[in-house]
């Protein structure tokens, strides 16, 4: 093996170490929190966010993917954004657009047979979600507005517009939501419903590790990807180099929101949910699909491994309501995740001067 | 005329919060820090000074209680902030993240704190904190219902602050340094001045107005803390950079904004606007749409300090 490989495998490797600590120090912060607030509980609470998950048997697993399904399609658009050096953070705008697009194809254009239904739905919510998406990479590239600031901004236009869209072209006035998505037009269940009997599983997964395993070949093999890496790493550069570096953030804006979109659609044309509730609020998942993204450091197929983490934690967060604590354990113990992953470099540095130190007694004995 | 009055005394609810958050993002983003982390620390700022105004209700009311939850809602602000200080100065962490994770741990620990103290997601509290009129001042024809009827405590102090923000960043040793620090941290070391230090004092600063401006945002505008403070805090963050991160210019921008905020929010009160049957979605869209078109305009211009979100690393050159 090359000296060059060799230390290549050595960096993903602390990554890994790095991400895993990141993990540990939320959970354990968790803890922290839940021996402050009910200490006679905390443990068994505990013990509901770690094994809570498969309480119910395996069939646990099919709940589990159906969240990791949305959760890794939103890391996924942040992580593709984030190698232009773009940090998307406007995933709920373009995640509730494209779901609202979805779901007004899979209400109203009943004519479509039942297959096609499907795939037109979320190709009009790849559509939605690449256009709000494009709007964050041209005030970026263009006007030099932060994304953080626009994006944000965005997220609220975009919950609005798409209760708007939802009141006047497919509103259910009894319920105060949108009108229900047709059979024809859900995301296929593929026997998964067979599989994981009484759970919400459905096909969503494969479509999210097929998209992860076409972003990592998009960068790591095909020019686009290696241009838009340039961009992000050193944009002066790469405009040196003849790479249009404008272009190339609108692009791969477009294509992190058209990402956004999609998961936005698969969530809510999945047979467990197939309406959109009417409310101000901007769905979670986007928010919680930075944290996947950031743990895994933006590699697609890390983020298949740190979502199926964080909805497992997530799904076993239920659990504990069993002992009096409320869910927002999870949002706290993810927070604390990212917050430790902000300085991963530095718990990286710590692993390396303590594994050469390691080393070095070995050699001396 | 009666309409005037109603927009100028709604107008100020929104745009002392903005104005004083604004400033707490331009302390710490001054000194060379990025902080997102001003919606989170809101809503720490909030929360506290709510469970404060929720346990002394049935002892305490009128304007020193709601000075003290201030204060209260200032110091909570200041400690949470520490860990963005923490994490950024010392740790040389990215200050992005650092700021996202803030807020994503801010309602969540607020949530919680509020259904282990309280059973339920909000915390309610008698609000007995409206000046009707100011004496003397509020019988000032025009001038009085406009400004000094319907008010609160919270907006002369907002302005107070605006105007000592403006002479301490300008007029003071203290405040050269630190802008020193935000534009040219080499340099500033170079004569001896601890970077690290005034970093740490500008994030606290901010800390400090954030969490105020937590509590004087929820007070004027609803009697309970509902776990968010609607955003405010990332409007903020537009305020900030439409004013160029100076304290007179943030105050005008916050003007504006404010102006759009209080339209789309009290519509409905004003009967042209009442008459068109509009969506009352569109009124809410105004504001965020306002704010982008404001970016846009000002971004011929930047005027951002120009190591903010650079962790300093002493004797690094690069």
């Amino acid at each position: 093996m090359s000296e060059k490989s060799l230390k290549s495998q050595k960096k993903k490797s602390t990554d890994l170490y790095a991400a895993i600590a990141a993990a540990l120090i939320g959970l354990l912060f968790g803890l922290f929190v839940l021996l402050v607030s009910n200490p006679s509980k905390a443990f068994q609470g505990f013990g509901a966010l770690l094994t809570g998950a498969f309480s119910e048997g395996i069939s646990g697993l099919g709940t589990i993917l159906y969240y990791t399904t949305t959760l890794a399609l939103c890391a996924l658009s942040v992580a593709f954004a984030s190698r232009t050096g773009v940090f998307n953070i406007g995933g709920a705008g373009q995640f509730i657009l494209g779901g609202a697009a979805a779901s007004y194809v899979g209400v109203n254009w009943t004519f479509l047979p039942p297959v096609l239904h499907f795939l037109v739905a979320v190709l009009v919510s790849l559509l939605a979600g690449a256009l709000w998406g494009a709007l964050i990479g041209l005030l970026k590239a263009f006007f030099n507005i932060s994304e953080i600031v626009i994006g944000i901004l965005l997220n609220y236009i975009g919950v609005y517009l798409a209760n708007m869209f939802v009141l006047d072209y497919f509103y259910d006035v009894s319920m105060n939501r949108s009108l229900p998505v047709a059979q024809s037009a859900m995301v296929p269940r593929l026997g998964m419903d067979k599989l994981f009997p009484n759970t919400a599983a459905d096909a969503g997964i494969f479509i999210a590790v097929l998209v992860a395993v076409l972003i990592w070949f998009i960068f790591k093999r095909t020019t686009f990807g290696y241009q838009i890496t340039a961009c992000g790493n050193n944009p002066d550069a790469s405009r040196y180099a003849g790479i249009n570096a404008k272009k190339n953030i609108v692009l791969a804006m477009a294509i992190s929101g058209a990402i956004s979109g999609l998961a936005g659609a698969l969530f809510y044309l999945s047979p467990a949910k197939n309406f959109i509730a009417i409310s101000d609020a901007t769905p979670a998942q986007p928010m919680t699909g930075i944290c996947a993204s950031l743990l895994a450091m933006g590699n697609p197929i890390g983020i298949l491994f740190s979502s199926l983490f964080i909805s497992y934690i997530t799904a076993g967060g239920f659990n504990m309501q069993l002992y009096g604590f409320v869910p927002e354990i999870v949002d706290i113990v993810t927070a604390a995740i990212i917050y430790c992953s902000a300085f991963v470099i530095l718990i990286n540095k710590a692993i390396r001067v303590l594994s050469a130190r390691f080393q070095r007694k070995g050699k001396e004995k | 005329m009666s309409v005037v009055y109603f927009i100028c005394q709604q107008m100020m609810y929104f745009v002392i919060p903005l104005t004083v958050v604004a400033l707490a993002g331009m302390f710490s983003e001054r000194s060379g820090v990025m902080n997102i982390a001003l919606d989170g620390t809101m809503i720490i700022g909030a929360f506290c000074g709510a469970v404060f105004l929720n346990l002394t209700q049935d002892t305490w009311s009128g304007q020193g209680q709601f000075l003290c939850a201030m204060l209260i809602a200032a110091v909570a602000g200041m400690l949470f902030m520490a860990l963005h200080a923490f994490a950024s100065i010392n740790l040389n962490a990215a200050q992005t993240i650092s700021g996202i994770s803030m807020n994503m741990i801010a309602p969540a620990l607020a949530i919680f704190l509020a259904r282990v103290l309280f059973g339920y997601q909000r915390v309610p509290y008698t609000n007995s904190f409206l000046i009707r009129s100011i004496p003397v001042l509020g019988d000032i024809p025009i001038l009085g219902p406009m400004l000094f009827q319907n008010t609160y405590i919270s907006t002369w102090i907002g302005i107070a602050i605006m105007i000592i923000s403006q002479f301490v960043l300008y007029k003071t040793t203290f405040g050269l340094r630190l802008r020193a620090c935000g534009e040219y941290p080499e340099a500033a070391s170079s004569v001896g001045i601890n970077v690290r230090k005034f970093r740490w004092i500008g994030v606290l600063i901010s800390g400090l107005l954030a969490g105020m401006g937590g509590i004087i945002f929820i007070v004027p505008t609803s009697n309970m803390f509902s776990g968010n403070v609607a955003a405010y805090g990332f409007l903020a963050i537009a305020v900030l950079v439409f004013g160029q991160w100076k304290p007179t210019r943030i105050f005008l921008s916050a003007l504006i904004f404010g102006f759009a905020k209080t339209i789309s929010s009290g519509y409905s009160g004003i009967p042209f606007l009442a008459s068109l049957n509009i969506s009352p979605y569109v009124y809410k869209i105004i504001p965020y749409a306002f704010t982008i078109l404001m970016l846009v305009i000002s971004s011929r211009n930047p005027q951002a300090p120009r190591a903010v979100g650079k962790p300093y690393v002493k004797g690094d050159k690069s």
